[in-house]
């Protein structure tokens, strides 16, 4: 079953006064299966944001349709299998951590000893047990954002929307809240998370979206990244003598780094040949190896494109 | 139902807990205890005054708060953004006004007790014995704040800065406090045809807070029948009922970009 489905999704807003159009997303089509974690990845402005509202019923999609779980995410009902953790979480002031996520926990249908159950296991989570009875207002952005993260984990929803997840959190919170996704998504949870972290959104999702102007302009099949992902070997010598001229002619590129200077190859030959150059002419080799190129390289050339 | 109690007990505790609400109580019981101090100064029926000023003063002070916090109370839920989270919840949007308007109340009703509880105090330890008649007027302090609070909600929804919201209803308040004075005029001007039809459809259009305000009565010893009591208790449900169904399709309606 798909978890999500977005069907030629636009939306635009309307200036102030002269109510002109302001595109914000241009016939979306998305469809993310039931325990699959993507990745909606984008520049700012790229209409992420928007689309996770669209979803959520916050904004009605001007043209098109989404459905969760098969019903119509204007339907409230939709949302009963839906946690959701905002990009920047705002919270009663005077509420502690406890009343706000026992609020949390009857809005999405639970009560009584679930309730009261459901508080205590995503405090334990989050790792925030001590915290309870601390005010909101007291909490630091990254205690906040924990807060967060357990509200929308509190009535263990099959569907997981993050929209930033990792803002605000040490690295400690970060290493917390990337093994707690892990657990998640083992669990069977759905996962559909923005981010501008993308070492994370590699680590974690099956699928990732890169979106830009309102446009999904490339989906990477992350779990084939080595096929889809491209590679280059690298070359690392130490510069303390002369880098003899032929080997940096065999370079693509050529790089310094710190003391060393780092020779790229496009292909496994060139790189054979200079190393058996390098090591000919007695260079100081610090390392060869073969490099994958990272999301972020793809990532900055769907955008710069 | 439970969600809406939900929205409340967070509208109530976090009103309970803020400062603002103990400023006000706090003016309030200074005000009363300045009539109490006026009253014994009075010439005549010192006991008639205390009662007077302080019923004046609970009215005011309770409407007052209504009208400012219940202005800023979507418009704070939309700059802090607080709402997205609970509508982002398996929540109706009328559920989330309704809980609103709910915990308004409640606070409302709270601020009333208190005050309430000190002038019959005040009284008591004027005149000796208490005033059973008094908890009457506090009711119908209540039931006009029934309006208000709803009013407020449901300009607040319609609006977008807080200032018109409050600016709103407190012009509804004075109109509904005054509004036999337009029947008055269409009779006193012997206005006839569109004008007075107008001036009559404004009249039944706007809340008659006027019949809630028994603080005259009360102070002179009269006491309202049951049968007003539910009358104005039924009519005051139920224009605040429509306020929030027509709040509720405003904020249906609303966009959070």
């Amino acid at each position: 079953m798909r978890a999500i489905e977005i069907e030629n999704l636009s939306y635009f807003y309307y200036t102030d006064f002269l109510r002109r159009k302001i595109p914000a997303l241009k016939q979306v089509n998305l469809s993310i299966e039931e325990g699959e974690c993507f990745g909606y990845l984008g520049p700012n402005g790229a209409g992420k944001t928007t689309t996770i509202k669209c979803i959520l019923g916050l904004i009605r999609p001007r043209v098109g349709h989404i459905r969760i779980f098969g019903r119509s995410s204007l339907d409230t009902a939709a949302r009963e299998s839906v946690g959701y953790l905002p990009e920047q979480p705002y919270f009663y002031d005077y509420l502690t951590v406890a009343e706000t996520l026992e609020m949390y926990g009857t809005l999405t249908g639970l009560h009584g000893a679930a309730l009261r159950s459901a508080v205590s296991q995503s405090l334990e989570r989050l790792d925030m047990l001590s915290r309870s009875s601390s005010r909101m207002r007291s909490l630091s952005k990254g205690l906040t954002q924990r807060v967060a993260m357990a509200q929308a984990i509190i009535a263990s929803p099959r569907l997981l929307i993050l929209d930033e997840p990792f803002s605000g959190l040490d690295p400690i919170g970060r290493q917390q809240f990337r093994q707690l996704l892990f657990e998640l998504r083992k669990d069977g949870v759905t996962i559909l998370t923005s981010s501008h972290i993308l070492s994370d959104v590699e680590y974690l999702c099956d699928r990732a979206s890169i979106a830009t102007k309102g446009e999904i302009r490339s989906i990477i099949d992350l779990k084939k990244r080595n096929e889809v992902l491209k590679g280059h070997y690298e070359l690392v010598l130490r510069t303390e003598g002369q880098v003899p001229p032929d080997l940096l002619q065999l370079a693509t590129r050529t790089r310094p780094q710190g003391p060393t200077l780092v020779l790229e190859f496009e292909s496994e030959e060139q790189g054979r040949a200079a190393l058996a150059l390098a090591l000919n002419r007695h260079c100081t080799i610090e390392r060869w190896e073969f490099c994958h190129s990272s999301l972020e390289d793809m990532f900055m050339s769907v955008v710069q494109h | 139902m439970r969600k809406i109690a939900a929205i409340a007990t967070t509208t109530f505790r976090e009103a309970m807990r803020s400062k603002v609400m103990y400023s006000v109580l706090f003016f309030a019981a200074f005000v009363i205890a300045i009539a109490a101090l006026f009253g014994t100064v009075t010439i005549g029926d010192q006991i008639r005054v205390i009662k007077d000023f302080g019923l004046f003063s609970i009215s005011v002070f309770t409407v007052g708060y209504a009208i400012i916090v219940g202005a800023a109370l979507l418009h704070k839920e939309l700059s802090r953004k607080t709402v997205y989270n609970i509508l982002a919840k398996p929540v109706h949007r009328s559920e989330f006004i309704l809980g609103k308007f709910l915990g308004m109340l409640f606070t409302s009703l709270v601020m009333v007790v208190v005050m309430g509880a000190g002038l019959m105090v005040f009284v008591w330890l004027f005149s000796g014995v208490p005033d059973w008649l008094l908890p009457q007027a506090f009711y119908f302090i209540f039931l006009e704040l029934v309006v208000v609070c709803a009013a407020s909600i449901f300009f607040s929804s319609i609006v977008v800065t807080p200032l018109l919201a409050g600016l709103f209803t407190l012009g509804v308040f004075l109109a509904g406090r005054s509004a036999e004075y337009l029947l008055h005029l269409a009779d006193k001007m012997e206005l006839t045809g569109a004008i007075k039809s107008l001036l009559h459809a404004v009249y039944w259009v706007l809340p008659h807070l006027h019949q809630l305000s028994i603080a005259n009565s009360i102070v002179y010893g009269e006491r309202l029948s049951l049968q007003h009591a539910i009358w104005y208790s039924t009519y005051a449900a139920g224009y605040a009922g429509v306020l929030l169904c027509l709040a509720s399709i405003f904020f249906r309606r609303r966009e959070f970009n």
